[in-house]
């Protein structure tokens, strides 16, 4: 059944979208990633215009995330305190992207700056994740205790504060860092950032796994909450009918996976949310390389 | 269909009676004067029907609003594709359709073609500030009409129009979904001994109608009510399936 998406101009069939909000809300759930990095590609490539695909994302990515934090909030699994800070840091972050996008578009390689960042992060950190989480798999079996977390410079910083719910002692400057990291690349990646915001989480502050995925859910959705009030109002490219079909598959896909998620391990999760950074990575580098069917194109900003 | 239908049998009556007032030698109507871009659109076809006097071939041009297109050319540099140079093309129709009942070159001379822009070979596809004649630029525009045609909104060569006697014919125009909104000219022409003897302006307007138009002027208009709307909507779709899953 096909319908027509009045801002995105184009005819798509309902269940392929339906499809894939289900398939890419059930990994939001499981992993505590917005899921913007695999649905942004998938968008463009089903043929949606990417300035649209990118703007309606941040909106789908909005209603999965509230109901991931729901779920995550019942088991008692979010740390507002740690949210709020990486909150500031992701407002004051995604401020100084919007402003780095367009000096970058001015040079007029956007397309190219986005492609190549999409593959340099997805690629280190889904190696990263592989190699630790294989390595836990290993040292879990073979019974050797790791000791809770490591002692590292960042430790000697100020403003340190206490952290119950994720155990933790550490200064503010850390998750308000994260969150500046982490909103400069949604700006400039379109997408929610979970998949650079739990790695660091996990390995720069030491958080155990099941109270990052909601807390980071509980960032994101404040995040993109603003980036789609931005863009409608500066590039009227929020599609609400693909955002309302992207979202009725979405949130039901992240309630399963975050049930899912609460009966598998922390090393489990990751190495698999690893494998699907991993391939990501690769499907984008062999775009680029490959050659293309006509070396001609029409313009489209964005990815 | 049965509207059609009538309107086919009637337009030569009505065509015998006032033919001698208005001496007419072409008239031209199409099975709707609009195209509604509703929920359920996924392209159309439109049926356009005439009736000529006398002998003669005919050809059918559709031409959608003016567009401002650009190209981009990618090359390899460091292994990878990178976008290496552009041309952009203003005032570009940004659909172009043709029909006739026989090879529109067998009909009328190149020149003829040329100047009335009939055929893919012969429309005006010139970039905004380079010389048209420059081997880049004819490889640009080369590569626009390409692209235009992959998306069904150039049509290949010329289709076939139907003569259902020595006066009547008809055709039929596809839209595809993608399809830009506005007005489109439909231009028919009647050709005699390699030479156009009349043409018949026919407007067609192509708009999005009921909720589709309604989201699309609000999002424009009340652009931050929208985002502020599509942000509540996305969080109460959140809260109502998580609500929903609870009870079970």
């Amino acid at each position: 059944m096909q319908i027509y998406l009045p801002i995105a101009e184009v005819s798509v069939n309902i269940f392929l979208i339906l499809g894939m909000g289900g398939g890419v809300g059930f990994l939001s759930g499981l992993f505590g990633v917005g899921g913007g990095f695999l649905m942004t590609p998938l968008l463009i490539f089903i043929g949606i215009p990417p300035a649209v695909a990118v703007a309606t994302e941040a909106n789908q990515i909005v209603a999965s995330s509230v109901s991931g934090v729901l779920a995550h909030w019942k088991r008692g699994n979010v740390d507002l305190k740690m949210g709020v800070l990486l909150l500031i840091g992701g407002v004051i972050g995604s401020t100084f992207g919007v402003w780095l996008f367009t000096f970058l578009k001015s040079l007029g390689q956007i397309d190219l700056v986005i492609k190549l960042s999409y593959v340099i992060f997805l690629g280190i950190i889904g190696f990263l994740m592989l190699i630790e989480s294989i390595n836990s798999m290993r040292a879990s079996k073979s019974k050797v205790r790791k000791k809770a977390h490591t002692h590292n410079w960042f430790h000697g910083l100020p403003f340190k504060m206490r952290f119950r719910k994720s155990r933790l002692y550490i200064s503010a400057i850390l998750p308000i860092g994260i969150g500046i990291f982490v909103g400069i690349l949604s700006a400039i990646m379109g997408v929610g950032g979970g998949f650079v915001m739990v790695p660091a989480m996990i390995y720069l502050l030491g958080m155990p796994t099941a109270v990052v995925v909601g807390t980071s859910l509980f960032q994101i959705i404040f995040v993109t909450a603003n980036v789609t009030i931005l863009q409608s109002v500066s590039n009227y490219s929020v599609d609400i009918v693909l955002a309302l079909l992207l979202l009725v598959g979405g949130v039901i896909g992240a309630q399963f996976g975050a049930r899912f998620g609460g009966r598998m391990q922390g090393e489990q999760l990751r190495g698999l949310l690893a494998l699907i950074v991993i391939g990501v990575c690769l499907k984008l580098t062999y775009d680029l390389v490959v050659t293309p069917l006509d070396p001609f194109s029409f313009g489209v900003g964005g990815h | 269909m049965l509207k059609h239908l009538a309107q086919i049998v009637l337009l030569p009556l009505l065509f015998l009676v006032t033919a001698p007032v208005h001496a007419k030698e072409l008239v031209v109507d199409l099975s709707a004067p609009i195209v509604k871009i509703t929920a359920g659109f996924a392209g159309t076809e439109l049926l356009l029907f005439g009736a000529k006097r006398g002998p003669g071939d005919v050809i059918v041009v559709v031409r959608g609003p003016l567009e401002q297109q650009t190209v981009h050319l990618k090359e390899r540099k460091f292994g990878i594709w990178v976008n290496t140079d552009n041309l952009t093309f203003d005032d570009i129709p940004s659909y172009y359709w043709v029909a006739s009942n026989k090879p529109v070159n067998e009909m009328l001379p190149a020149d003829a073609l040329a100047r009335h822009q009939i055929g893919l070979d012969d429309i005006e596809i010139a970039p905004d500030d380079e010389d048209a004649n420059s081997a880049q630029a004819i490889a640009f525009s080369a590569a626009l009409v390409r692209e235009k045609k992959r998306k069904k909104l150039y049509s290949e060569d010329s289709s076939p129009l139907l003569f259902l006697n020595d006066m009547l014919f008809r055709t039929r125009i596809s839209f595809p979904a993608n399809v830009s909104v506005g007005e489109f000219a439909i231009e028919t022409y009647l050709v005699r001994d390699n030479e156009i003897i009349t043409s018949e302006t026919t407007l067609l307007n192509v708009r999005k109608f009921g909720l589709e138009a309604e989201i699309y002027d609000f999002a424009h208009s009340h652009a931050l009510l929208y985002g502020i709307f599509a942000v509540i909507i996305a969080c109460f779709s959140g809260w109502l399936a998580n609500a929903a899953f609870k009870r079970r």
